[in-house]
């Protein structure tokens, strides 16, 4: 690794010993909030999902193939399945930019949250200032949508996060306010809003 | 889930080409298939009843192609499903579809065969990726992603590729046995949107990917989209859209966005043509025609 690598883990109390757990195991080291971390890349985990072994790995190899500066990985639950709501998504993205980084195992990175998210330190603290009291569950989606306007994105469909779904469940009608004003900033969240007008629906 | 790795290495490829009076397009098509690095088995092209000399120039120059002369013009559709019923005649495993206009790079069917080597879940349909002399994409030939399953959209692009919904006969590899189980093109759609409502019945319940490394060229004079350019082909257009729409082959929540992309056509041909009573009456014709034509 050519740069320090700080994870940002949130989650529950229990979810969130297990996670740094694991991440101790893999010499990484952890902070409470990017104020406090060092300088370099920031992976956010703010469900306490469990990474495998490969994940950051390939998170940091599709920074580089890709030039991107937001990198994206996916959260699952313990089956394996992507976790709807958690999902970062290209829908919507450049056809023939989906075309070239699919060819390298890789996706456009339209909208996510940070329940696996990589991102420079510097970028991170100015996008996820105040965010947090104003939107909500959603102020990852916001900060991420502010990152893309001015640097390229990646998904790496195959840098997987195992989460508990039942710690970091969908967006209830309660979100819907944080929801709306994500929506009035430029955050895409279809999925999310969709589950807050429809619980469950999908 | 069904492993993807089902015995492509073995599996044998018709190569299909619809033809009508393009002679030259044609004989550089079939050159570049018959350069493909992974060899294709066999060649059959539909001759829609061409008048310009292209049953004699395949037959002088390219011996080896199984040549189907229809005795009228029905179509690409028509032609299509001509090819189709041939290809599977003569036993192969995998058609590859291909217009007449299409230039094949050397790697794109080993490409498409490589894909469903990969593929996490076995493929009934194989696409390449189409552009046009420019190398920008094709407007005519974007296939559609399915991003409603997040699960295989994950997997698939984990694996190199992109799972579609629905893709164009401008090289789509369709496997035998999809054929079998969803039947072939439907020959009375004539012109356009044949392709993209048989893809869309056979992946309704299927798995087929875009394989990006498999490249061909679609050599149109300009990168046209349906509505883009004034035609009377819209009027084909515009029925067989709606023809598909009132079919089976999209899930009820599909048919609201593929009503929306066909309006949305529409309301862009109006807007570019629309002075031309011509271009209403393409269009009010393609309604009334797809609201009482056979759907099958």
């Amino acid at each position: 690794m050519s740069q320090r690598v700080t994870a940002i883990v949130g989650g529950t109390p229990t979810t969130r010993a297990r996670c740094v757990e694991v991440l101790d195991g893999m010499s990484i080291a952890t902070a409470n909030d990017p104020q406090s971390a060092a300088d370099g890349l920031l992976w956010f985990l703010s469900s306490a999902g469990i990474p495998d072994a490969e994940t950051l790995p390939r998170l940091l190899a599709a920074r580089s193939d890709e030039s991107a500066e937001i990198v994206a990985g996916v959260a699952v639950d313990p089956g394996g399945a992507v976790i709807r709501w958690l999902a970062p998504t290209a829908r919507g993205c450049d056809t023939a930019t989906m075309y070239a980084m699919v060819s390298r195992s890789h996706l456009p990175l339209v909208a996510a949250g940070d329940e696996c998210l990589l991102v420079p330190r510097d970028l991170a603290v100015a996008a996820f200032a105040g965010k947090a009291q104003r939107y909500g569950r959603l102020a990852a989606r916001v900060a991420v949508s502010e990152l893309l306007q001015e640097h390229r994105g990646v998904i790496v469909p195959g840098a997987r996060v195992t989460v508990d779904p039942a710690a970091a469940g969908p967006l209830k009608v309660r979100d819907l306010p944080d929801g709306l004003r994500a929506i009035g900033a430029g955050a895409t969240v279809p999925r999310d809003l969709l589950n807050m007008v429809a619980p469950g629906l999908r | 889930m069904p492993s993807g790795t089902a015995t492509t290495g073995s599996d044998s490829v018709c190569a299909i080409v619809v033809t009508f009076n393009r002679r030259e397009l044609l004989r550089g098509c079939l050159q570049r298939l018959s350069a493909q690095k992974h060899a294709v088995d066999r060649i059959v092209v539909v001759d829609n009843a061409s008048g310009d000399g292209t049953p004699e120039m395949v037959a002088a120059e390219f011996p080896d192609v199984v040549l189907v002369r229809l005795p009228e013009n029905v179509g690409g559709a028509g032609g299509f499903h001509a090819g189709l019923e041939r290809g599977m005649e003569l036993g192969h495993d995998w058609l590859w579809l291909l217009d007449d206009d299409t230039y094949a790079t050397p790697e794109a069917l080993a490409a498409l065969l490589a894909g469903a080597e990969r593929a996490p879940v076995k493929p009934m349909l194989l696409a390449s990726q189409v552009r046009w002399k420019d190398e920008s994409l094709h407007p005519m030939n974007v296939s559609l992603p399915r991003w409603n399953d997040l699960d295989l959209m994950m997997q698939s692009a984990a694996s190199g590729l992109l799972e579609i919904r629905w893709s164009t006969y401008v090289s789509v590899a369709i496997r035998r046995e999809a054929l079998e189980r969803y039947g072939l093109t439907r020959a009375h759609y004539f012109l356009w949107a044949d392709d993209i409502e048989h893809t869309v019945r056979i992946l309704r319940n299927e798995r087929g990917y875009l394989v990006p490394e498999s490249i061909v060229h679609h050599w149109t004079e300009t990168a046209y989209s349906p509505s883009s350019e004034f035609t009377p082909r819209f009027y084909y257009h515009v029925r067989n859209s709606i023809l598909t729409l009132r079919g089976q082959s999209f899930a009820p929540a599909e048919r609201a966005i593929y009503l929306m992309h066909t309006a949305n056509s529409i309301i862009q041909f109006l807007r570019r043509h629309g002075r031309r009573s011509e271009a209403r009456s393409i269009v009010l014709r393609g309604v009334r025609d797809g609201l009482r034509g056979p759907v099958q």
